[in-house]
């Protein structure tokens, strides 16, 4: 479904990605763990090409996207959930998931929106709300749907837990694992937290210093527990 | 004395429109583009010319005048189409000064081209028939005028319900307010925003179209209403209809009580609350929410 093969990133002169490769099946559900600057980010918008300038080959569907913009690969069926998360303050929470809808792929049936929303309490009594006036935390909710509104074939989630109460994390990884599932979405998750990028997929990559240091499934993790600690901790 | 204040106000509110159907314009190709058109005079004024070539110089017949209207709206409209492909999409990322030098040459262009296709003369151009009579209501008003005012508040209704209420007003707004999450989010970013400059272009020549009756039509038609448009986009907060709308109200009746109470001192007034706004609510009186 993606595949990525020697990709390296770069701002302006930073190298900030080196030789990065890994691979997803449809549905597939991979962890992106690293510390603070390691690169989680710069590889989402990588993907989506949306910022960083890119070189080598990354692979959607079987297609090289190449040079293909962020809204013609956002109609391929990738959706990208930034960490600041980019709520449309002038929309309501209604018509922020409509209009990720009508951006996304027109291939895949739609989620019907009343039932995505009512997925998520917390954005129940904000169907009718602008963006502008929600909470951060409630903005963070709302991206988050707005991800799953487009039924993408891979959404790219970058860090949904900031900002959130421990309660409402809990509810969140099982509401996106559970939309996943359902609506057939597979997930790239960059994440700070061990415990949310568990529940939510199954295998994980852990990038130091925009270099892959480690790949496998979450049993694999455990037996290198040691190892890859190194690149976590600070 | 009363009659004089009255009449003062009628004046005040009809230049307000005026200055209004110019900004109108102005002020979305700011709100999408982020681009100060400093060629916005210009277009108005070609839209001028356009429909004088298509009405003539004798006064026609109202729909007559409003399709040759139209029509310099589409014509100016298409050029604006044009000027984004070719210059305003490529200054999205370059300092202000390019934006300023570029869109001014765009002004030189346009005014050398339209000296070429039109020439130099001066015309006196008639609103047509029916309008061109006056009513009494206390004061007399022309029915031009009142015309007018009721195409401003047209205009400003249809924008702002357009903008606010339907699907394809809201695509625009997004794309306006936040370009790099409408693109990530599958919009297609820049033919929306060649759709929305086309269209404040093409308001441009309605209003060169709609104001050209009652005036000299020349090359510095474009500098007429184009200060106080200009005035109106940054005191109304840039990129905001609304504020345009109110800006043009309060400049056009400064303007207007400047030269009955002040004759000696015109554009005095309006200079003075240009500062003052600056000074006080440097974002406008109707800042963008984002
Ligand atoms: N716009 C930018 N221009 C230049 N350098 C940048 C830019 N954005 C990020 N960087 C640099 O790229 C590196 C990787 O940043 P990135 O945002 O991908 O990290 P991250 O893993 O997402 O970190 P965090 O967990 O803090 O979000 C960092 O060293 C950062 O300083
Ligand atoms: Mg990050």
């Amino acid at each position: 479904m993606l595949e990525l093969e020697g990709v390296n990133a770069f701002y302006d002169q930073s190298h900030i990605l080196h030789d990065i490769g890994f691979s997803m099946e449809e549905g597939g559900r991979v962890a992106i763990l690293g510390r603070n600057g390691a690169g989680k980010t710069t590889l989402l918008k990588s993907i989506m090409n949306a910022g960083p300038r890119v070189q080598g080959g990354i692979r959607f569907k079987s297609r090289a996207l190449a040079n293909a913009s962020p809204d013609e690969r956002a109609r391929l069926g990738l959706a990208f959930v930034p960490e600041d998360r980019r709520v449309f303050g002038h929309l309501t929470s209604y018509e922020n998931l409509k209009i990720a809808q009508y951006g996304a792929s027109p291939e895949r049936e739609k989620v019907p929106i009343d039932d995505l929303i009512g997925r998520f309490p917390m954005l129940v009594p904000l169907r009718n709300r602008p963006g502008s006036q929600m909470s951060g935390g409630q903005q963070q909710m709302l991206a988050v749907a707005r991800g799953i509104a487009a039924r993408p074939h891979i959404m790219l989630l970058d860090e949904p837990t900031e900002g959130l109460a421990p309660v409402i994390v809990a509810e969140l990884a099982h509401e996106v694992a559970a939309c996943c599932r359902d609506y057939g979405i597979g997930l790239l998750l960059a994440e700070q937290s061990i415990w949310f990028s568990r529940q939510c997929t199954e295998r994980v990559l852990v990038i130091d210093t925009g270099r892959i240091v480690f790949s496998g499934s979450w049993q694999d993790f455990d037996e290198n527990a040691e190892r890859v600690q190194r690149h976590l901790a600070i | 004395m009363t009659a004089q204040i009255a009449f003062a106000a009628a004046n005040g509110i009809v230049l307000g429109m005026a200055v209004f159907l110019v900004a109108a314009g102005l002020t979305l190709v700011f709100g999408i583009l982020k681009v100060f058109n400093f060629a916005h005079g210009s277009f108005f004024m070609i839209g001028a010319y356009i429909a004088h070539a298509i009405t003539g110089q004798d006064p026609s017949s109202l729909p007559y005048f409003l399709f040759a209207a139209f029509v310099a709206a589409l014509a100016v409209g298409a050029m604006g189409i044009a000027t984004d492909t070719l210059v305003l999409r490529r200054l999205s990322s370059v300092a202000n000064d390019y934006t300023l030098i570029a869109t001014f040459a765009i002004l030189l262009l346009c005014d050398g081209a339209t000296k070429m296709v039109f020439g130099q003369d001066i015309y006196a151009v008639y609103p047509p028939a029916v309008l061109d009579q006056t009513m009494d209501v206390g004061i007399l008003l022309t029915y031009y005028s009142v015309f007018i005012v009721a195409c401003g508040i047209i205009v400003f209704v249809l924008l702002e319900l357009g903008l606010n209420r339907l699907w394809f007003g809201k695509l625009v707004q997004t794309v306006a307010r936040d370009p790099w999450m409408a693109g990530v989010i599958g919009l297609r970013v820049q033919r929306l925003k060649l759709v929305s400059v086309g269209v404040s272009f093409a308001l441009a020549g309605l209003a060169g179209g709609l104001l050209v009756a009652n005036q000299s039509l020349s090359l510095s038609l474009g500098h007429s209403y184009l200060l106080l448009a200009f005035n109106s986009v940054i005191v109304g907060g840039l990129g905001s209809i609304r504020g345009a709308f109110v800006a043009a109200l309060i400049f056009g009746l400064f303007e207007s009580f400047n030269s009955l109470l002040l004759p000696s001192m015109p554009g005095t007034v309006s200079y003075m609350v240009l500062i003052a706004v600056i000074l006080l609510k440097p974002e406008g009186l109707f800042p963008e929410r984002t």
